[in-house]
């Protein structure tokens, strides 16, 4: 498989710092060193040299901003993998990435949790995206045509990406261990809303 | 009947009515029971009630008044049972509001409109008089958007501005951390009224002014 053009975070507001996003990029760069690596933030002061930054398109906050990584606003072109920032990578995993529409992470933790339709809970998880530059835009533009109903409706992206049905694939089982309900031999932990202090 | 039995009583229609086509539709979006019942809470009234009690003064005797990101059209019935006699521009960009709005506000004075408000007040500030601008939710829009329509309105038009300081909520961009930092941002030519609304969970910030 090949390496992604572009590896991308996002860091708006004060939840991580660019401590996060440097270690990230440090742990990164060994395994994908012909990528390159972009920021989407607010403050890009102590973050490293080495990565691109890219200023917000809209005033979006808390994980919202993720989705104008779709736009076709954004400078990168190619092939994209996003990584949110409490996120602990442990070993190589190219092999377990494609790029094939919009992928996303299972959500093996809430497989046997009773969702009623109403709920507009999801059993997937974007805290690891990959796709193709400018070909998710739709997606970007749909949230815009209604941004403050959709904020308010779902707590998060990953219902937004759901409940509005948008086609996504699904990263295979192993590439993520949630660290709250491990599992063994992935190369990537996901803290998941835990504290992820380095 | 009282107007906020009126409002209620609208509100539970609507309820009902989406209940009742959700049972056959699976498209039916039963969030906006939610949404329709938040629009109508105690601190939605509280708030509109206060600005109608203090902007009254100010814009009882003007003709035209441009509610933008008007939501469900409340404020739209407030003013017209608080006496105010012209015509209301409802804009909210969210579509599915607009027939809700239309039953809130029977009056044939009240128009209500689909699109981003700020387009809207571009797009038609030549042909409309409008001789006030009210935001109640400046929170929900950019800085640079309120300043904007500030610019761009008539020197006389009054506007009446609230935003707050509930940072807690995703959809609040713009949320201001005092009325203070709230007035300078606005950058009014000549600020006719500013108070502040202690709530539960938050401050509510007020500005009228010119």
């Amino acid at each position: 498989m090949n390496p992604p053009n572009n590896i991308i975070f996002v860091k708006v507001g004060d939840l991580y710092s660019y401590k996060h996003v440097n270690k990230l990029y440090n742990d990164l760069i060994q395994y994908f060193p012909y990528s390159k690596f972009w920021c989407y933030t607010d403050d890009w002061y102590h973050i490293n040299n080495y990565i691109y930054i890219i200023n917000p398109i809209s005033s979006l906050k808390k994980w919202w901003p993720k989705l104008a990584l779709f736009s076709e606003a954004m400078p990168y072109r190619g092939s994209c993998l996003f990584f949110d920032l409490d996120i602990n990578i442990k070993d190589y995993f190219s092999d377990k990435l494609f790029w094939d529409g919009l992928t996303i992470l299972n959500n093996y933790s809430k497989k046997d949790l009773y969702m009623a339709e109403h709920a507009y809970d999801v059993t997937v998880n974007s805290s690891v995206i990959t796709w193709k530059a400018k070909e998710q835009d739709h997606i970007w533009n749909h949230f815009c045509s209604n941004k403050d109903y959709f904020m308010r409706k779902y707590s998060g992206i990953d219902r937004f990406i759901v409940h509005e049905k948008f086609n996504y694939n699904l990263f295979e089982d192993g590439l993520v261990s949630i660290v709250k309900d491990p599992k063994p031999n992935c190369p990537i932990d996901l803290y998941n809303g835990l504290m992820y202090e380095l | 009947m009282s107007y906020k039995e009126f409002i209620y009583k609208k509100a539970l229609d609507v309820v009902l009515e989406i209940y009742q086509r959700s049972r056959y539709n699976k498209e039916v979006d039963l969030y906006r029971i939610v949404d329709i019942i938040n629009s109508v809470n105690e601190n939605q009234f509280k708030s509109k009630e206060w600005l109608v009690r203090e902007s009254l003064s100010f814009i009882k005797n003007k003709e035209h008044i441009l509610i933008a990101g008007s939501w469900y059209g409340l404020l739209g019935s407030m003013l017209k049972e608080n006496g105010f006699k012209g015509k209301i521009t409802l804009v909210d960009s969210d579509d599915f509001t607009k027939n809700i709005a239309k039953k809130f506000n029977p009056s044939p004075d009240v128009m209500v409109r689909c699109k981003d408000a700020v387009d809207y007040f571009i797009q038609n500030k030549k042909s409309k008089k409008w001789d006030v601008i009210i935001n109640t939710s400046c929170e929900h829009m950019s800085k640079e958007d309120i300043q904007l329509m500030n610019n761009l309105k008539d020197k006389d038009a009054v506007v009446v501005l609230q935003s707050n300081n509930y940072v807690e909520i995703n959809s609040h961009v713009n949320t201001s951390k005092s009325l203070d930092e709230f007035v300078e941002y606005l950058k009014l030519n000549d600020v006719l009224f500013k108070d502040v609304l202690k709530t539960e969970k938050y401050e509510r910030y007020m500005v009228i002014g010119k």
